[in-house]
């Protein structure tokens, strides 16, 4: 037994710490400041075979002038036509954002995201 | 045995050397291809039987882990526009410098305790977090003539700063709001060269961590050459691509002329140390300029690094703690760097005790070719894989174990033995 014993059943001993010690999650995002709930909320095409719940939080982010939405590692939709002050948003937040399924359609191949 | 916190990954890899990344060993991971991050990531390749890097976020509380981590979309979303995206392309431009002509060996200087006079060196190296104030972000002095008291070295000698230390005070550098006023304090002390915080890219991590802490070292590089100092980037990697990300990086902006690296923890561990020396010395050759390099440990591979780069200079931190544990530098017949006890009387000054360690590790590092460490015994015979005849046995049993059971989701499967 040794500091090896103790640092792997006790963790880490240190934390990340955030850029100028703000904490950006109590901050409103860029996208709050300037778009409306409605514009905010948008149509996703799913990925075949997409395993998603109403509610669920997924990551969009920006790739090849389109938003796509992965769940963790891997994408399981894509919103096709994004409207620019979307795009512009997302770009400022370093090209990605967090949204929740609101709904999903009847056969389970689009759904609508909010993007917070 | 004990439970972990649940804001730590559960799986443990008790081998962390089978976590090491080495696409010319192992193949690449299953899950990497179709992986958002790809094309940044390039992937993981290990030993360890992953199939992504989503199978090293095991923790139970997600909402108490600190990790950049896509599986947790709040903080992962909240962290990236904290650095503006994983992208080097965004982080501004800064003009380009003079960079100092900086010895081979610049002793470091921790403190001034135990010491009644001036280190006569005309390079010192001395730690960022000693110069400032983390709790309150001010320099702890005011002028460079406190700053050569303070650390009893001489008043024209060049410093270099450097920004390597255990993850909690570079952390604290970061939550630092005012890092400008800091860097425009220490320009007005004639600070020579000031290294990066090397912000940790761990092997027990999702890929997404790593490229986070790439990332603000980046920027808080970008924050000290903006300032005017001559900055050495830190270029701590976990991967080729990595490497290859910053030799790009670094190839496209001629602002970046110094680097760094640090060999004295995990990149300097058993044989990974000269797969990173390979991986520096790739960039240098691939950059194609003459870069300064400036390394804390890894002394042994002083006479590699110097092949590839411009200049080489080692902050050489043995000199100055052995002294304080009473400890006396001296070269064997055959030059090998050898410790011996020499104890002082209490209360007594150490400044000569430093003086020689200093000028004896230099004569080490200056004169002595490249020494490998000893060999070990040689096994006994090895199989057909050249691997030991027994202990690779034992190596087998726990992979399943680590890798969590091979399939992520074992419907359709029966396990049974073989008969």
């Amino acid at each position: 037994m040794g500091v090896d014993y103790i640092r792997a059943q006790t963790g880490k001993p240190w934390k990340k710490r955030w850029d100028g010690g703000l904490n950006r999650l109590k901050q409103p995002s860029l996208l709050d400041l300037t778009m409306s709930e409605a514009a905010r909320t948008v149509t996703a095409d799913l990925e075949p075979g997409a395993k998603v719940a109403i509610g669920d939080t997924v990551i969009v982010q920006q790739s090849a002038g389109r938003l796509t939405i992965s769940d963790g590692l891997y994408a399981i939709g894509v919103i096709s036509n994004p409207s620019a002050e979307l795009s512009a948003g997302v770009a400022r937040g370093g090209g990605y954002a967090e949204a929740t399924l609101q709904r999903i359609g009847l056969f389970g191949d689009t759904a609508e995201v909010s993007i917070r | 045995m004990n439970q972990r916190p649940p804001n730590e990954p559960s799986r443990r890899f008790p081998h962390p050397h089978r976590l090491w990344d080495d696409p010319s060993r192992h193949a690449p991971s299953l899950g990497c291809p179709s992986c958002q991050e790809f094309r940044r990531c390039g992937g993981v390749h290990t030993d360890a039987g992953i199939v992504d890097c989503h199978d090293l976020c095991s923790c139970t509380d997600r909402s108490r882990c600190d990790n950049v981590c896509r599986f947790n979309p709040a903080l992962f979303v909240a962290r990236m526009r904290e650095i503006d995206g994983l992208g080097f392309e965004n982080a501004p431009r800064v003009p380009m410098r003079t960079i100092p002509i900086l010895p081979l060996i610049a002793p470091f200087v921790d403190h001034r305790y135990a010491r009644s006079s001036i280190l006569d060196e005309p390079t010192v190296a001395l730690s960022l977090y000693e110069v400032v104030n983390m709790a309150t972000g001010q320099a702890h002095v005011a002028s460079r003539q406190a700053l050569a008291d303070r650390f009893r070295i001489p008043v024209n000698s060049t410093v270099i700063l450097s920004g390597v230390n255990k993850d909690a005070p570079i952390e604290s550098w970061w939550a630092l709001k005012n890092r400008p006023e800091i860097l425009a304090k220490l320009c007005e002390l004639g600070i020579g060269v000031v290294t990066s915080p090397n912000y940790s890219v761990l092997t027990d991590v999702p890929r997404t961590d790593n490229l986070h802490a790439m990332k603000r070292i980046l920027l808080t590089w970008t924050e000290m050459a903006a300032a005017g100092l001559s900055a050495a980037l830190h270029v701590n990697s976990r991967t080729e691509r990595d490497y290859q990300r910053w030799g790009d990086l670094i190839a496209e902006r001629p602002e970046i002329q110094i680097l760094a690296f640090e060999f004295a923890t995990g990149g300097g561990r058993g044989e990974r140390i000269d797969w990173h020396v390979e991986q520096l010395c790739k960039l240098a050759d691939r950059v194609g300029r003459g870069l300064a390099l400036v390394i804390r440990g890894g002394g042994r591979k002083l006479p590699t690094l110097r092949k590839h780069f411009a200049q080489v200079t080692l902050i050489e931190t043995d000199a100055f703690y052995r002294a304080h544990r009473r400890r006396r530098a001296y070269l064997t017949e055959a030059g090998r760097l050898k410790w011996a006890k020499q104890l002082t009387p209490p209360g007594a000054a150490i400044d000569e005790l430093l003086a020689n360690n200093v000028a004896v590790v230099r004569a080490h590092f200056e004169i002595g070719p490249e020494q490998e460490p000893r060999l070990r015994p040689a096994r006994r015979a090895t199989n057909g894989n050249d691997e030991a005849a027994q202990s690779g046995f034992l190596r087998y049993f726990d992979l399943a174990g680590e890798a969590g059971g091979i399939p992520r989701e074992p419907h359709h499967m029966i396990a049974a033995t073989k008969t």
